[in-house]
């Protein structure tokens, strides 16, 4: 019962709030079943973008007891973020749907029409033909899942349809293993005696960053790790859900986390391929780009377990250190910039996305506004020259601001 | 010129110790330079092949080291910057290139190099050290560090108790409630270890209790536990402490002198 309840509690904080907060940023023509995966992404990165205010002033401003302040500010926070994101994406719709746009354009951007241009496919005869079409209307409820591919056996489909379907399969028992090794595995780190007992003292004792975590006892206030606040988002959720901190860390956020990074790396995956993604590829069949997703997604699931090559890699940090600030920088933020790069380089402003998710860096780890702010101005210098748009660059530095300021408040306080 | 070439070898140098093993960097290799030659869309030819060569570049010049140490980091954290680059994305993207007319058979041949030259993170080792143990209770930690720790606050649930024991459960304990406090912690091997006699006379290869008693009573312990594996001076019964009860390989006492007075002190007492 235990665990049910705080199953419940966490899938409403960590999941329904952040979607519904998400979708203040689809847009009125957007088909939602297309890109629902950004559009938690983009609440995600929001309500954390949140925290971090929330919690900076709760560290620095407040001395005694600041946690229960944190927690029923940001708890308040939160919900109000995702109320707006329901009424502004249902005002849109409404609007749209009153200015009979809705339709006419999610039917286009859905695709159900779009894949395979035969003419048989759009006759009534289509099946005595021996095209088997799959249209995702209404009674084709597994394909209304995944999102308007339509599937024909004639062509190469056949072999694209199976492989796409095998792959996926491949990807989620891969996944599943992770998930079962996650939680049954335990692979020791010193760090963990750090970050994990800092969440656990801010629901046991009630403050942040202002006990010493390996012996018990007070302490001033820790400047060089208070910037990196994920140990007290992790002590918000164990503090919603009435889960034990530690256990939350190391046993339910994997859970979570891993999915999670698949999930964004399925978004870049889906720029590549031009499938769900924010500008895709109909040139070639759904099939086709679904399966090319599967083989990407499968490759990194096996090279994620098997890119312990050393103690630096991502990789290893990913699967080992899941829940700690420096790993999810590199599994979370670092590919979602990549995403924001793969944007900007099809002239989709990617512009939001980078300042979330500098932000995000800074509450991962301090060193973290320096890398993302080196792989912006990177990535836009170069994407500057390739797409001979010198703004590129004017822009990648503005979104670095956030970054800047972070490093200066970080220099100050040591 | 010394400082440079001494920045260079450093990147070298960091580079070879985050490739390990060096399965993982070639196989980005040889996807980097298969993409070079076959990869024709620009926006791929600008995020997998042009981005990373900058960030490559940029990686290896020492000015840029330089700059890192003095400004941004002095410790050992300059191989993150590899983390920028996408080399597991680059390798996949390039298999699933290769692949794209029979993909099932190139998933195996890709997963048979992944698999056969890979290192698994299930086996993974920091040194000789292997660090994956199978999780005993959803805390991952030992389910003797919580019996160790329902043991000492039995003497004062709800209140902090300041308690020793050896190191290797130091890791664990707070882990699982922190109102219990240590005398020693994982500071003293991290560099800033405190300096008051206990760790000491814990890890010395025969315990004395009583010298660990006295410092501990000027230090507010009043839980000990001791490892069955370790060699004590003496009972600690016959210095006052009462046992609480053992576990697998840990007896823990508490000291009801040390408690009392403990007691007394609201700062310290009071929740």
């Amino acid at each position: 019962m235990y665990y049910m309840t705080g199953a419940i509690k966490l899938i409403f904080f960590l999941l329904a709030l952040p979607f519904c907060a998400g979708l203040v940023f689809v847009p009125h023509d957007r088909s939602l079943k297309r890109i629902f995966h950004i559009a938690y992404i983009y609440g995600w990165l929001l309500d954390m973008a949140v925290f971090f205010p929330v919690s900076m002033v709760c560290i620095f401003f407040i001395e005694q007891n600041n946690f229960i302040y944190c927690v029923t500010v940001y708890a308040a926070l939160q919900i109000l973020l995702a109320i707006i994101g329901v009424a502004v994406f249902a005002g849109r719709r409404m609007r749209s749907g009153a200015n009979g746009n809705t339709k006419a354009a999610m039917s286009d951007d859905a695709g159900v029409d779009e894949v395979d241009h035969s003419p048989s496919e759009k006759s009534a005869t289509a099946v005595a033909d021996g095209h088997i079409e799959f249209k995702p209307r209404g009674t084709g409820k597994v394909f209304d899942a995944i999102q308007g591919f339509s599937f024909s056996l004639k062509e190469r489909g056949r072999r694209n349809f199976l492989e796409a379907i095998i792959l996926w399969a491949i990807f989620g028992a891969l996944l599943v293993f992770q998930l079962y090794k996650a939680v049954t595995t335990v692979f020791f780190d010193g760090d963990n005696i750090y970050y994990v007992v800092q969440s656990l003292i801010a629901t046991q004792q009630g403050t942040m960053y202002r006990e010493m975590p390996y012996i018990g006892g007070s302490t001033e206030l820790d400047m060089r790790h208070a910037l990196a606040v994920i140990p007290m988002w992790f002590a918000y959720l164990s503090e919603v859900s009435g889960i034990h901190a530690t256990m939350l860390c190391r046993t339910v956020m994997p859970l979570f986390l891993l999915p999670f990074v698949y999930l964004i790396w399925f978004a870049v995956g889906g720029e590549l391929y031009g499938v769900m993604s924010l500008h895709d590829d109909y040139s070639k069949p759904a099939s086709e780009r679904a399966a090319d997703v599967g083989f990407f997604m499968c490759a990194l699931s096996m090279l994620a377990i098997f890119g312990s090559v050393s103690i630096y890699t991502a990789e290893r940090f990913l699967m080992t250190r899941t829940w700690q600030g420096k790993a999810m920088f590199a599994n979370i933020a670092v590919p979602l910039v990549l995403l924001g790069v793969l944007w900007i380089n099809r002239e989709y402003k990617g512009w939001l996305l980078f300042l979330l998710v500098n932000i995000f860096s800074g509450m991962c780890t301090s060193l973290g506004v320096a890398f993302t702010a080196a792989l912006i101005c990177t990535s836009c210098l170069v994407s500057a020259i390739r797409n001979r748009k010198p703004s590129l660059v004017v822009y990648g530095m503005l979104v670095c601001i956030p970054n800047v300021l972070y490093m200066a408040a970080y220099i100050l306080l040591k | 010129m010394s400082s440079i070439l001494n920045y260079l070898q450093l990147n070298i140098s960091t580079l070879i110790n985050f490739a390990g093993t060096g399965f993982l960097l070639i196989l980005y290799a040889l996807s980097y330079v298969y993409l070079f030659i076959a990869e024709k869309d620009d926006r791929k030819r600008t995020f997998f092949i042009w981005i990373p060569a900058v960030l490559w570049l940029a990686f290896m010049l020492p000015p840029v080291r330089w700059f890192f140490i003095k400004f941004i980091d002095s410790g050992d954290t300059y191989y993150r910057m590899l983390w920028l680059i996408p080399i597991s994305a680059t390798t996949a993207h390039a298999a699933a290139k290769l692949s794209s007319g029979y993909r099932l058979i190139g998933l195996i041949a890709v997963s048979a190099v992944i698999v056969l030259c890979g290192s698994s993170v299930y086996n993974a080792k920091a040194g000789e050290v292997l660090i994956v143990s199978e999780a005993q209770n959803p805390y991952h930690i030992p389910d003797e560090a919580i019996e160790i720790v329902e043991l000492v606050k039995k003497t004062d649930e709800g209140h902090k108790i300041r308690a020793v024991m050896p190191e290797e459960m130091t890791f664990y304990v707070r882990q699982y409630d922190t109102d219990v406090y240590l005398a020693f912690g994982r500071e003293m091997v991290m560099g800033f270890p405190i300096a008051n006699g206990m760790y000491e006379v814990m890890t010395a290869n025969k315990v004395d209790v009583w010298e660990l008693i006295r410092k501990g009573r000027e230090r507010l312990v009043s839980a000990y536990v001791f490892g069955k594996f370790q060699l004590l001076s003496d009972d600690p019964e016959e210095f006052g402490l009462i046992k609480l009860g053992e576990t697998e390989n840990y007896k823990v006492y508490y000291d009801p002198e040390e408690l009392e007075y403990v007691q007394s002190i609201n700062y310290f007492y009071y929740k």
